[in-house]
């Protein structure tokens, strides 16, 4: 059964949002984006199992986050800035996710891409589920993916 | 007072800081700011903070590893996990080393006043 099924990601990624950049989020439906994208991933792994928690919007999506989280202005946002920022909402996400399923799992630090039409894959993984969202800043989606 | 903020994350160091100026106990601190546990060591020897808030994913040297350690070089301030990882296996361990508290991220600042509060 997989680890990953069934999380209340509403839930987490709007405790995520609120703290660390003061908005909430509601459901949205899914879209198709292939213009430019920022991805921040964490892996979760055990001896026994591991999966994936992706982040990933639209890159005026992610300076506005990025500006929200350094009290910035967007013009004083850069690539650097904008990895470190995205990589810490994944790490967090994945942070409460650990916690959520038990722990009993290794958190990755956290990798960010970006650039345009990405399609992320984890090897030998399997989408469990991608919901998106919609906030004051624009939507932003979250994939989970397991190997059993 | 002297804080020092122990995270490999540029933007969790500073979402730290605007949480401890949005509580009036804290607003006055000084914020002392290291990127992993090595730098944290080195911090602790030339600013002699009055309490440690550290993650504990991080790279070079994490944060259990920094707290350990601190531990071995003798008495140190007030140390506290702040950190996105935040089972109870983890809790033991933190507490076992030397950790007066462990705040999970997400947190607001009321959270992480509270847990400075315990302490100082």
């Amino acid at each position: 059964m997989a680890r990953l099924k069934g999380l209340d990601l509403l839930e987490l990624v709007g405790q995520m949002t609120a703290s660390m950049l003061g908005i909430g989020v509601e459901g949205a439906d899914a879209a198709d984006d292939d213009g430019p994208r920022v991805v921040g991933c964490v892996h979760l792994t055990s001896e026994q199992w591991s999966g994936s928690i992706l982040v990933a919007m639209g890159r005026e999506v992610a300076v506005g986050a990025t500006a929200a989280m350094f009290m910035l202005g967007a013009e004083d946002v850069d690539d650097e800035l904008i990895a470190d920022a995205v990589g810490e909402l994944a790490n967090v996400l994945a942070g409460q996710v650990k916690t959520e399923i038990g722990g009993g799992c290794q958190l990755s630090l956290p990798t960010v891409t970006s650039g345009a039409g990405l399609r992320m894959a984890v090897p030998g993984a399997q989408l469990v589920e991608e919901k998106w969202f919609a906030s004051d800043l624009g939507r932003l989606s979250v994939a989970t993916m397991e190997t059993i | 007072m002297k804080i020092l903020v122990v995270d490999d994350s540029k933007a969790m160091r500073m979402i730290v800081r605007r949480a401890l100026a949005g509580t009036p106990a804290y607003a006055g601190a000084t914020v002392v700011e290291a990127e992993n546990g090595q730098e944290g060591l080195d911090a602790v020897g030339a600013e002699s903070p009055d309490v440690i808030l550290s993650d504990w994913n991080m790279p070079e040297m994490n944060g259990i590893e920094f707290l350990e350690a601190l531990g071995s070089q003798g008495t140190h301030p007030p140390f506290g996990f702040v950190t996105s990882e935040s089972t109870p296996e983890m809790h033991e361990r933190a507490t076992a080393a030397g950790a007066r508290f462990l705040v999970s991220k997400p947190f607001t600042p009321e959270s992480l006043a509270a847990a400075l509060d315990g302490v100082m």
